[in-house]
């Protein structure tokens, strides 16, 4: 379905205008102007054997199946045993979970349905999640009609890896699974999403897309196990915290195991391994958050971990990992791009890379971190680095230690601190062939940082001296386009000009 | 304290020198030229030039650290050696032998061989693409099996890295080892490629020589003063069939201030009719413009960067015969456009802004006056366009019907106004963000909607903002002036810091919408 909206002057029906004209330091909610949902929802008070497509802890209905026509799982016809569906407001384009009634625990199989009869309910066999129970016409299966789930606890993940994308609505809108907050969901296991999307699985707290975190919270004892390990493809997950995964071993609090993934709005702290990673895998992280990871102290760890050619961080923020000298904020390798990110308060280094071919850093903030502000180790060629519009504030080794083998690229509009605010051994430490294209790059006055109260967490930039004076430049020279030009701030939370 | 500063070895385009110059001047004619004499002669294997004719190089003023061009002198027509002088005696000029330009002649005793010091090449012109194909990085990677003489430079692979000069002459002494190596300070070299008269080729330039892993080459155009942003103009002429006018096909290579401009017409392959094309990782295209191209303007099929470049009047020939062309085409996982300018590309409907078919960034560019779309993209894997503006264009941002696959795509803190179809085009099976974009309304409207959205289709939707009617967020776009200059977008952008550490304040940026921030007052 193709649809186009705001055509012309006016809105289209059912459009709403945006909620945003200011930048609030909170999540934002969606407004959800151009996109729609298949529903479901998680909430404790559930029960894993509903359909999940309502927000009651109840199903609408639930059924035992006949023993005449019963359960058909070549057809989806599922009649009642007894009740009426229809009187009891079961509709088209529910959603109905079927199991077998001895021994369940989780859903096995959701279904769209199709159609109601006042002595049956018809689920689609395509527009499902999980596998229809055989037949049966012994009155073994059980139908639920909506209700929301229970969600993950102990060692059960369900429906993390039970939604499949096919479970869509009948106007096709990709599933939409709503966890709601307010208690930890307490995990014992690893939560692992192998199958492929695209499915989104997002926190709430009142209203679907809200931007309230579910939190995922995993024990402080024993073996260290991986938080969250998706090792499917094309899934969107947000709004989660992860926090805690054991005491012992190294796993990691959210993995990306598997190609072309997308994580926002995440936050993991308190973990073994590293926080947050790209094992290996393309995919993309906006607006994630990890600090006090790599509790383990493990080399070449820390709070965020990218390592796949045309990935990229937006707005990602790695701080207090404090875990000893491999408390690393980012580590990296490849070809990475990342814009408007944050590294504080790490005992390591700010950012670590190791054997990188085409980097980027746009607008990040790399403060008071143990070591250094950047370190590029490893590797044995020269690299394409282009760091721009950056700042390197008391960091304790140099801000910029710069890879052995050189690099190429562009070292633009960058800030370093002095006096106090210096960082220890150089502002830079290069090697030949150091052959950046070098411009517009200086220190603050003495004393001084770019920002609000970093060492309270607020490195929104305040200082006049960021303010607009980063690298902006635009080459143009036809049709006028030459007059354009731009004025960032240096660092990552760009000051309102407002 | 100081910011950190690059050193190049500058090297010197103008149209008014010789390509058998070593270059390394900017004067047309070189310092001195020298014969080889009869009896020492050239040798090839201890790099000591010897002078015929009762030549004195002292007198000459030719000292070490300069740059000599050493060739055989029948049927020379551009420079196949320079390397730096170590040496000079009143009969002699030695060179290093290792790390340098080009491949050395052979030992010659019969006069047939000739040495010019310094002066400037003239550069490409006709069919002759030098110094591209010829100027490399000066380094070699260390070898355990090459003797080495003094002024040898070679690049360390070894743990510690660095690049080193022989100081002592030897075969097997790993670098550091003091004895014989001595750090090399000198950077890069730079070919800086003197603009004001126009470099018109015939035919395609390849820049393939083989790249070692530590080292880089530089070409750049300056008007005065290497560095100082100067943009050489090279023109193609109006053959039937276009070519490519510049491709790059190895590493650590930078194409910096340099204009490419009329590659012909026809129907050529999917692969020529570009401006500038990058085959190889680890490059970049830099202050570079590409103007009135059969295809692409600038092409990168690695994971390599064009940054701040101008594309303009490109795939002229509005075809997908061969691929999908635009200004500039992003064809690889990592490759990266930002700060760049796409605009006036008027061939129709396939000409397009930028094309992403790998795992891309757009970041901070213009895309304006458009026939095709803004961004036309068929990647299956990762893409982020971040802080861009789409004025003018059929669509802005088209995530065409492409492969099967499903595909992320982050939108956030762009401009969508005037397009002659769509804001944005979402295929099915798409999940991402569109974060605080803003689309125009009135005139400025895009004519068929804001978002085009086929099912199943999971975008994470927060602020979207619809302008003023007929205003736009620029201070002039029809002039091309796209300075933010709008209240309505200043310090509206998308600019969350997620921070849940109790007792933290939190973070928050106030970016601006678009691709050009607002100067603060």
């Amino acid at each position: 379905m193709t649809l186009g909206l705001g055509l012309g002057l006016g809105l289209s029906s059912g459009t709403r205008l945006g909620l945003g004209s200011t930048s609030a330091a909170s999540a934002e909610p969606n407004n959800d102007t151009h996109f729609s949902f298949t529903d479901f929802y998680v909430q404790q008070t559930g029960s894993n054997l509903n359909a999940g497509s309502t927000n009651t802890d109840a199903p609408l209905a639930t059924y035992t199946n006949s023993a005449v026509l019963g359960w058909n799982s070549g057809t989806g016809v599922f009649e009642v045993a007894s009740g009426n569906p229809v009187a009891d407001g079961v509709a088209v384009d529910m959603f109905a979970s079927v199991y077998v009634t001895a021994g369940a625990t989780v859903a096995t199989f959701v279904g769209r349905i199709t159609a109601v009869s006042s002595t049956a309910v018809t689920v689609s066999l395509t527009a499902v999640s999980g596998t229809p129970p055989s037949t049966d016409t012994a009155g073994a299966r059980t139908m639920r009609v909506g209700g929301a789930w229970a969600g993950p606890s102990g060692t059960t993940t369900f429906p993390v890896n039970f939604v499949a994308a096919a479970m869509v609505n009948a106007a096709g809108y990709i599933p939409h699974v709503n966890y709601k907050n307010g208690t930890d969901y307490s995990m014992t296991a690893v939560i692992t999403r192998s199958l492929n999307g695209p499915v989104i699985q997002r926190g709430y707290t009142a209203t679907p897309r809200d931007g309230g975190q579910w939190r995922v919270k995993g024990p402080t004892t024993g073996a260290s196990y991986i938080g969250v390990n998706v090792t499917g493809s094309y899934n969107l997950f947000a709004d989660i915290d992860v926090q805690n995964n054991g005491a012992t071993g190294s796993a990691t609090g959210f993995a990306l195991a598997a190609t072309t993934n997308l994580v926002f709005g995440v936050s993991v702290h308190e973990v073994r391994g590293r926080g947050l990673e790209l094992n290996n895998v393309l995919g993309a992280l906006v607006e994630c958050e990890a600090w006090g990871c790599n509790t383990s102290n493990t080399t070449y760890s820390g709070g965020i971990h990218a390592a796949t050619a045309g990935s990229f961080v937006f707005r990602c923020l790695a701080h207090n990992n404090r875990s000893g000298s491999n408390g690393h904020g980012i580590t990296m390798d490849t070809s990475i791009y990342w814009k408007e990110c944050i590294s504080a308060y790490n005992t390591g280094d700010g950012y670590q890379s190791n054997a990188d071919t085409n980097v980027t850093l746009s607008s990040c903030d790399f403060y008071n971190n143990g070591a250094n502000g950047l370190n590029f180790t490893g590797g044995s060629t020269t690299m394409l680095l282009s760091i721009v519009n950056c700042n390197f504030v008391k960091n304790g080794a140099n801000g910029i230690l710069f890879r052995r083998y050189g690099e190429v690229g562009e070292f633009a509009g960058n800030r370093f601190g002095s006096g106090t605010m210096a960082n220890t051994t150089a502002d830079a430490t290069t090697f030949e062939p150091f052959s950046m294209s070098a411009t517009n790059n200086s220190s603050y006055a003495s004393d001084v940082t770019p920002w609000s109260d970093p060492d309270n967490g607020n490195l929104s930039i305040t200082l006049a001296a960021a303010a607009g004076a980063g690298y902006g430049s635009y080459t143009a020279a036809f049709n006028g386009f030459g007059t354009t030009v731009a004025y960032p701030d240096v660092g990552a939370a760009e000051k309102s000009h407002a | 304290m100081s910011a950190p500063v690059p050193t190049f070895q500058e090297f010197y385009c103008q149209t008014t020198g010789s390509n058998l110059n070593a270059g390394s001047t900017t004067s047309d004619t070189p310092l001195a030229t020298y014969t080889s004499d009869l009896v020492s002669g050239w040798n090839a294997t201890t790099g000591v030039f010897t002078v015929a004719g009762g030549a004195d190089p002292v007198a000459d003023g030719v000292t070490a650290g300069m740059w000599a061009s050493i060739y055989v002198t029948a049927g020379a027509t551009v420079a196949t050696f320079v390397a730096k002088i170590v040496a000079v005696t009143t009969t002699t000029v030695s060179v290093a032998l290792i790390g340098q330009h080009g491949t050395k002649p052979a030992t010659d005793l019969l006069g047939g061989t000739t040495m010019r010091v310094g002066g400037a090449w003239d550069g490409p012109s006709g069919t002759v693409g030098f110094p591209f194909g010829f100027a490399t990085c000066l380094t070699t990677d260390w070898s355990a099996a090459q003797a080495y003489i003094v002024g040898d430079v070679v690049g360390n692979t070894g743990a510690s890295g660095g690049k080193f000069r022989c100081i002592l002459g030897h075969t097997n002494q790993a670098p550091p080892n003091a004895t014989y190596w001595v750090a090399e300070t000198a950077g890069s070299p730079r070919v800086n490629i003197k603009n004001g008269v126009t470099y018109a080729i015939t035919s395609g330039m390849t820049h393939g020589v083989t790249t070692p892993a530590i080292g880089a080459c530089i070409f750049s155009g300056y008007t005065a003063t290497p560095g100082d942003g100067g943009i050489a103009i090279f023109d193609g002429g109006a053959p039937a069939t276009a070519y490519t006018m510049l491709t790059v096909s190895v590493a650590r290579i930078v194409i910096e201030s340099l204009q490419f401009q009329n590659n012909g017409g026809g129907s050529p392959g999917g692969a020529a009719g570009d401006g500038i094309r990058v085959t190889a990782g680890g490059s970049m295209v830099r202050k570079c413009i590409a103007k009135t191209m059969r295809h692409n303007g600038i092409y990168l099929g690695a994971n390599s960067q064009a940054v701040e470049c101008e594309a303009v009047e490109c795939n002229t020939r509005n075809t997908t015969s061969g691929g999908n062309f635009g200004g500039i085409t992003l064809s690889s996982g990592g490759a990266r456009a930002v700060r760049c300018i796409s605009h006036d590309h008027t061939g129709g409907v396939n000409a397009h802004g930028i094309v992403v078919t790998g795992a891309g960034v757009v970041d901070g560019c213009i895309l304006a006056n458009i026939s095709g779309d803004g961004i036309f993209s068929t990647t299956s894997g990762v893409s982020g366009f971040t802080s861009c503006d789409f004025y003018n264009c059929r669509h802005g941002i088209n995530l065409a019907a492409g492969p099967a696959n499903p595909t992320v795509a982050c939108i956030e803190n762009c401009n969508f106004l005037k397009g002659s179809g769509y804001g944005i085009v979402w295929r099915a099976n798409t999940i991402g963000t569109l974060l605080k974009c803003s689309f125009g309304r009135g005139t400025m409207v895009n004519a068929s909607g804001d978002i085009s959205v086929t099912e199943p289709c999971g975008i994470i939707e927060i602020g979207t903002k619809y302008l003023t009617s007929d205003t736009t967020p620029w201070v002039d776009p029809t002039t091309g002036d796209f300075r933010i200059s709008s209240s309505q977008v200043v310090a509206k952008g998308r600019g969350r810091f997620l921070m849940t550490k109790s007792g933290y304040t939190g973070t928050v940026g106030y970016p601006d919408i678009g691709a050009a921030q607002k100067q603060p007052s």
